[in-house]
């Protein structure tokens, strides 16, 4: 097999690879130390990637505009999103107050938006609520009867959809409750408390720019009549009164731990992946060529090259994690009781004496006070399989462990009494 | 909005606004592209919805960034520096600071490698890429290698010309 390419190695790391697929690595991962090295530069960059990027974050988490099929007054201030279109929204010129000196309102820039959407959503609200009257007084329906939800949208949405009453509401995220706030919210008679107020700008807020040009007469009309109160709507929601702002911390801090869960279940997803991989070597019944297990079947780690990393004078191929251990082992890995270990890892089970060598042995590293290695291996025994029998090599419950390393085997036996 | 236009909204739209924030370092633009994104999703109800939501809102993107580019309307950094501060004027300096020289490495990317390390930070898998951004499966892996050397590298980069400047 050649080398291995850093897609390949982005790709096992990323748990993207089929089991025969990371077989194959891992088995070139024991014998090439180049691809290992390449493999610890690779997982270098992909975890400070991954840092730099979860580096740019929102300063809170977004609410998207349409939280809930029946919103209430309570909900937190959030645009709606727009109603589908016909033609391509990017085709449309920028809003009416796009400033001329862009430099000088920079900072005003979105505010000055949410005032023009306002402005103009009064304009259709307005204009839609003069059709309404019209169309009442020639029809005959009682003002206060509640419209039909399926008709009552479109008189909001626009005067042009007011014109096919049996259409299908438009509205994109908005449900009909809002609308009839809406509707109820426009008739200038009408009391109209603040919280009503907010609601109905909020939720129609994309909705009339394109509408609102077609109707200049009526929209310049509704616009004197509205706009000081498009105006306090937008203020209201840009500044957020206290009890919709519980409101929207309680949403965010909601919706980041569901973000936070949905990320640990994508990390969790990744691990299974990865370790559901690594066990089915089990399956597959690899077996090397006796050629290149037989050398390698000494138990101390081959000297390696100039420099020798830790790993590779402690034989392994792959670093791995306490949870994968388990993994592997079926329980938690057995430990050498008063020592930190360096790390752990996978290595053949044929460098292994007596292990088996179709699968990894799951290998801790510790290091005595001299610098030494200490190799604390194990892997699980198979139905019918027999566990070794040695001083340092033994089986305890379901596992068959074996301690070697560098330092003497008298001092090895010390530190087998010490297994746990 | 029918209900499963609703629970997509619900299940995408944070990662959506993640992304494309991230993209292009506007909160307020991210939100609109997002909104527009799911107002073509309710014209055009997608089959498979979340490559198919990225790959409108990654398109949104470049088709807006041509549209402000032409307009002269870059105001990316302007737009960062109002971001509302959340602990203290240094920690939010710092925080934009860093994650400004992030996206500037993330700049110095290609429209590709960039859309396909975005797409992976919000858990996409090597095949939903492929879909996303109309890749070979095979291709992705060797995608997000050369797309976060790249990034890790420019951003030492940036880091060294810092530490020299000061």
């Amino acid at each position: 097999m050649s080398h291995l390419d850093e897609g390949t190695l982005h790709a096992l790391l990323d748990g993207e690879l089929e089991t025969n697929e990371v077989a194959e690595i891992q088995a070139h991962l024991g014998a090439c130390s180049a691809c290992g090295l390449r493999l610890r530069e690779v997982k270098e960059f992909l975890a400070e990637s991954d840092r730099l990027i979860a580096a740019v974050e929102l300063g809170e988490v977004a609410t998207p505009p349409a939280a809930s099929p029946a919103p209430s007054a309570a909900r937190p201030p959030r645009r709606e999103a727009p109603e589908p279109r016909a033609t391509d929204p990017w085709d449309e010129p920028p809003p009416l107050f796009l400033p001329d000196n862009e430099t000088a309102a920079d900072r005003k820039a979105h505010r000055l938006r949410r005032l023009n959407q306002a402005a103009m959503l009064a304009v259709v609200v307005g204009a839609g609520l003069l059709w309404n009257n019209l169309y009442r007084g020639h029809s005959g329906v009682p003002r206060d009867e509640p419209e039909a939800a399926a008709s009552a949208p479109a008189a909001v949405v626009s005067p042009q959809e007011t014109a096919r009453p049996d259409s299908t509401p438009t509205l994109a995220v908005a449900d009909t409750a809002p609308t009839r706030q809406v509707a109820r919210a426009a008739t200038p008679a009408a009391p109209r408390p603040a919280a009503a107020r907010t609601e109905s700008q909020r939720d129609t807020q994309p909705t009339p720019v394109r509408h609102a040009e077609s109707r200049p007469a009526a929209a310049e009309l509704a616009a004197n009549d509205t706009g000081p109160t498009a105006d306090s709507g937008a203020d209201t929601e840009r500044a957020a009164p206290s009890g919709d702002s519980t409101v929207t911390e309680d949403m965010a801090t909601v919706r980041q731990r569901a973000a936070e869960a949905l990320a640990e279940l994508d990390r969790e997803r990744r691990r299974d992946r990865a370790a559901a991989a690594t066990a089915a070597l089990d399956a597959q019944k690899r077996r090397r060529p006796a050629a290149t297990t037989a050398p390698a079947a000494a138990a101390a780690p081959a000297p390696a090259p100039p420099a020798p990393t830790p790993e590779q004078r402690a034989g392994i191929y792959l670093r791995i994690g306490l949870d994968e251990a388990a993994r592997q082992l079926g329980a938690p890995a057995h430990v050498i009781e008063g020592m930190v270990p360096m790390f752990m890892g996978l290595a053949q089970g044929s460098t292994v004496t007596g292990a088996d060598d179709t699968r990894p042995v799951v290998r801790v590293v510790y290091q005595d006070p001299q610098g030494r290695l200490i190799l604390l291996d194990q892997q699980r025994l198979r139905q019918g399989q027999r566990g070794p029998s040695a001083p340092l090599a033994w089986t305890q419950g379901d596992h068959a462990l074996w301690l070697h390393g560098e330092p003497s085997a008298e001092i090895l036996r010390a530190y087998r009494a010490r297994v746990r | 909005m029918t209900a499963d236009l609703a629970q997509l909204f619900e299940q995408y739209y944070a990662s959506l606004v993640r992304m494309l924030y991230r993209r292009t370092g506007d909160r307020d633009r991210a939100e609109d592209l997002a909104q527009e994104t799911f107002a073509r999703a309710v014209a055009a109800p997608p089959d498979n919805p979340r490559p198919w939501l990225f790959a409108v809102a990654l398109n949104l993107v470049r088709e807006d960034g041509r549209r402000a580019a032409t307009r002269g309307r870059r105001l990316e950094l302007l737009k960062a520096e109002q971001e509302e501060p959340a602990n203290g004027p240094e920690h939010d300096f710092e925080r934009n600071e860093a994650a400004a020289r992030v996206r500037a490495a993330l700049a110095a990317l290609n429209e590709r490698d960039r859309e396909a390390l975005l797409l992976k930070a919000e858990g996409f898998d090597y095949e939903e890429i492929a879909a996303t951004l109309g890749l070979a499966k095979g291709a992705v892996g060797t995608t997000l290698a050369r797309a976060r050397r790249r990034l890790v590298e420019a951003y030492r980069a940036q880091e060294r010309g810092k530490n020299v400047a000061s």
